[in-house]
């Protein structure tokens, strides 16, 4: 018995039992409320169109695993939450083939290109929608729905302000029966994905509501009139919650990310108001995580017993 | 008032409510020279001689490090190398062979009435009862209590946070010994001349809180506090946080801040040696982990686990893990010939092997960030150790680090950081 050789780790010799997978799996389950809500609102369509790309995504992925001779990383889950996001951002009727070449680069030029997850500053799901969003404007302007003629509501304020009585009540706009892209319209469904991510300790409050807050105050000096619309529709929920709290791409420390999510808010208002497009929340996060290795630069905080020299 | 950070692992404290037992005792004991911080002692014993119980072996060399004393009467058979349980190489050791009858030496009771003695004799005293700090880093107990002249030390704080998951010998020591710690305290805080006493437990131990309270119901200058339970409430720098919302400047002391910090174990010792002479030749470990004979147990230093599973009669046959110490900061031993030393607080024994042996890249998640109960940025660390920038690592202080272990158990890539975190010290100190 005295031979008896026992393992050597280093301590801790209990963890949590917890996982990327775990983690991103919460982020799915968060995301789920939305895509129930695209379907009811906008149809089967936009069901098939959440499928097509959460597969194709998972396929790109798989394609890069072999071109780079790695183990299958599709086990992560990551993909499948670049699939959703990314569809989520997408007008309701958008031809499929848009949507598979929008994920292909999303997951390829966004992600892995860089290294794979952990390694990319920028959102995959983002980068995709920025591709999608600059190479097709025509399909990605169009959201009519059964060859009815419409436009987003932050689209209306921007180019037909005479069609302002055609925005609906503020309540669709609270459930998010009204036309805008696919999983950004109901802030209550977005909002149960918040809390359930807030429950299990996966994204820190703080940033979402500062990120909203700064929304808030800027709009309402600049267009107290339109106020509940500027807030309600857009992607405003949608980047708020599940974008700006992405773990990979944006700051570490508690101050960086706050620092992030006011650069956020500002960016997307500018972009909104005095930008060329109707929303920005995809360009004012993108153009944050350029930002972001600068400022975990230089928010490292101040250490236990931290003291001047 | 709470400390930044820390995280909540399962307590897991299921040898609570056993009593502290007696073991009977071994044949050989093997005496570690090392079982304290700083410089090994040096044997006054020959290999032939015969000790008595209590005897001192081995002097101090120098002021910090200290003496150490046979548990047992019987004859010094070797002075050789044997592995040591927390410097993972071989250490001289004093090993005795029992004669079975504990005789032991006439205890020194000259300082019962201690308040009739200077601070520097009780604390020469403590010296020559070889105490050490008994929560686990053995940082010999008379340095703790001698600050240099410019330092006023206000406060004492008696350490009954025991944050680590499954250990329970310090709950039980203040279960069964309120009075002595309350006693040990009054001796530090008289030696330090401090103004008042804090006895500190967390709220998972109502039980000694109870105990505790009606020792010092009498004595105006101590105070219980209870703190929330919370990994590593026990840390001596975040424990001063709670109790007393100090910060311990970085680099450096309790005392600077006024403060000593004492284990409660650590106090009982220091009464036992005060009041009654006995010098430090025994301590409680709790034994527990995937077996079925668990407990706490009062041991004799030097007996080997060997010796402790042939007398408990536990099964090992199916444990794949040692474990010295607790499961957050203790370290894994690969074989049973290895001996208890005074900074021994546990023995875990596990069936499974809990740890990942794989991790992922780090998807900077900021859990660790979070709970570094240090505020440090372990993701930076890991990253910049990972690929050896070590002019990157000393930009986010590793030597801040108290390596409780919080940042490994949370990373979702499963990333060791606290290892690298200790890696990246050693490497950093043989560059100095």
């Amino acid at each position: 018995m005295t031979e008896k050789v026992f393992v050597i780790t280093p301590a801790p010799h209990v963890v949590k039992p917890h996982s990327v997978k775990t983690m991103m799996l919460d982020t799915i389950i968060a995301l789920v409320p939305a895509g129930i809500g695209a379907v009811m609102f906008f149809g089967w369509y936009s069901g098939l169109l959440i499928l097509t790309s959460v597969v194709f995504a998972v396929l790109s992925e798989l394609f890069v695993n072999i071109l780079r001779k790695q183990k299958p990383t599709v086990t992560d889950l990551s993909c499948i939450i670049t699939g959703l996001l990314f569809a989520y951002t997408l007008p309701p009727r958008l031809p499929l083939w848009i949507a598979i070449i929008g994920v292909f680069v999303g997951i390829v030029f966004g992600k892995h290109i860089y290294g794979g997850l952990g390694y990319n500053p920028f959102n995959p799901a983002l980068i995709g929608r920025a591709f999608v969003h600059i190479a097709f404007p025509q399909q990605m302007g169009n959201f009519d729905i059964e060859a009815i003629s419409s436009a987003t509501p932050l689209t209306i304020l921007k180019h037909f302000p005479e069609q302002i009585s055609s925005i609906p009540p503020i309540k669709n706009l609270i459930i998010g029966n009204y036309l805008g892209s696919l999983g950004e319209t109901s802030v209550v469904l977005l909002l149960i994905g918040y809390i359930y991510l807030v429950l299990r300790k996966h994204i820190y409050p703080l940033p979402t509501l500062i990120y909203l807050l700064t929304v808030v105050i800027i709009t309402f000096f600049v267009d107290k009139t339109h106020f509940w619309i500027y807030m309600l529709t857009g992607g405003l929920f949608l980047g708020g919650i599940f974008m700006i709290t992405d773990p990979v791409t944006t700051p570490v420390s508690p101050k960086g990310k706050l620092v992030f999510a006011i650069g956020c808010g500002i960016l997307t208002l500018l972009i909104r108001y005095w930008g060329s497009y109707p929303e920005g929340v995809c360009f004012s996060i993108l153009l944050m995580n350029i930002l972001t290795p600068l400022v975990d630069q230089y928010t490292v905080r101040k250490k236990f017993g931290y003291r001047k020299v | 008032m709470k400390f930044f950070g820390g995280v909540h692992p399962k307590e897991n404290k299921v040898t609570k409510h056993y009593r502290i037992d007696n073991i009977t005792y071994p044949q050989f004991v093997y005496l570690h020279l090392s079982q304290h911080t700083g410089k090994p002692s040096v044997p006054i014993v020959k290999i032939g001689d015969y000790v008595l119980r209590g005897q001192k072996i081995a002097e101090a060399d120098g002021w910090v490090s200290t003496t150490l004393h046979s548990p047992v009467s019987g004859r010094v058979v070797d002075i050789k190398n044997v592995l040591h349980p927390t410097l993972n190489k071989f250490m001289p050791a004093v090993i005795i062979e029992s004669d079975g009858h504990k005789k032991s030496v006439e205890f020194n009771t000259k300082y019962k009435e201690y308040y009739r003695y200077s601070p520097q004799e009780l604390v020469e005293y403590i010296k020559e009862c070889g105490i050490v700090g008994l929560g686990g880093a053995a940082f010999p107990t008379h340095v703790k209590i001698s600050p240099p002249k410019d330092k006023v030390i206000d406060y004492v704080i008696a350490n009954g946070c025991e944050c680590e998951p499954y250990l329970t010998c310090d709950d039980r020591v203040m279960q069964e010994y309120p009075y002595e710690i309350v006693e040990g305290l009054k001796i530090v805080m008289y030696i330090l001349n401090a103004l008042k006493g804090y006895i500190v437990v967390e709220d998972n131990k109502p039980e000694a809180y109870e105990k505790l309270k009606e020792k010092v119901a009498k004595t105006p200058n101590i105070e219980i506090k209870v703190v929330k339970t919370k990994y590593p409430q026990g840390a001596e720098k975040q424990l001063i946080k709670a109790v007393l919302n100090k910060e311990v400047p970085s680099g450096g002391l309790p005392m600077d801040v006024g403060v000593v910090v004492q284990n409660v174990a650590t106090l009982v010792a220091i009464y036992n040696a005060i009041v009654k002479g006995i010098p430090l030749i025994e301590r409680v470990i709790t034994i527990s982990g995937d077996v079925d004979r668990k407990g706490n147990f009062l041991v004799p230093l030097g007996i080997q686990v060997k010796d402790i599973i042939k007398i408990l009669n536990i099964n090992v046959s199916e444990i794949n893990k040692l474990v010295f110490g607790g499961p957050m900061m203790g370290i894994t031993q690969d074989s049973l010939e290895i001996s208890v030393i005074k900074g021994t607080s546990g023995i875990l024994l596990f069936k499974n092997n809990l740890v990942p042996n794989t991790y992922m890249q780090c998807i900077r998640c900021s859990k660790c960030v979070m709970v570094c109960p240090m505020k440090l940025m372990p993701n930076f660390l890991s990253l910049y150790i990972e690929h050896e920038k070590w002019d990157k690592v000393q930009l986010f202080s590793p030597f801040d680090c108290i390596e409780c272990g919080c940042c490994s158990y949370v990373c979702v890539a499963k990333r060791p950081i606290v290892a690298q975190i200790k890696y990246a010290k050693s490497v950093l100190m043989s560059k100095k």
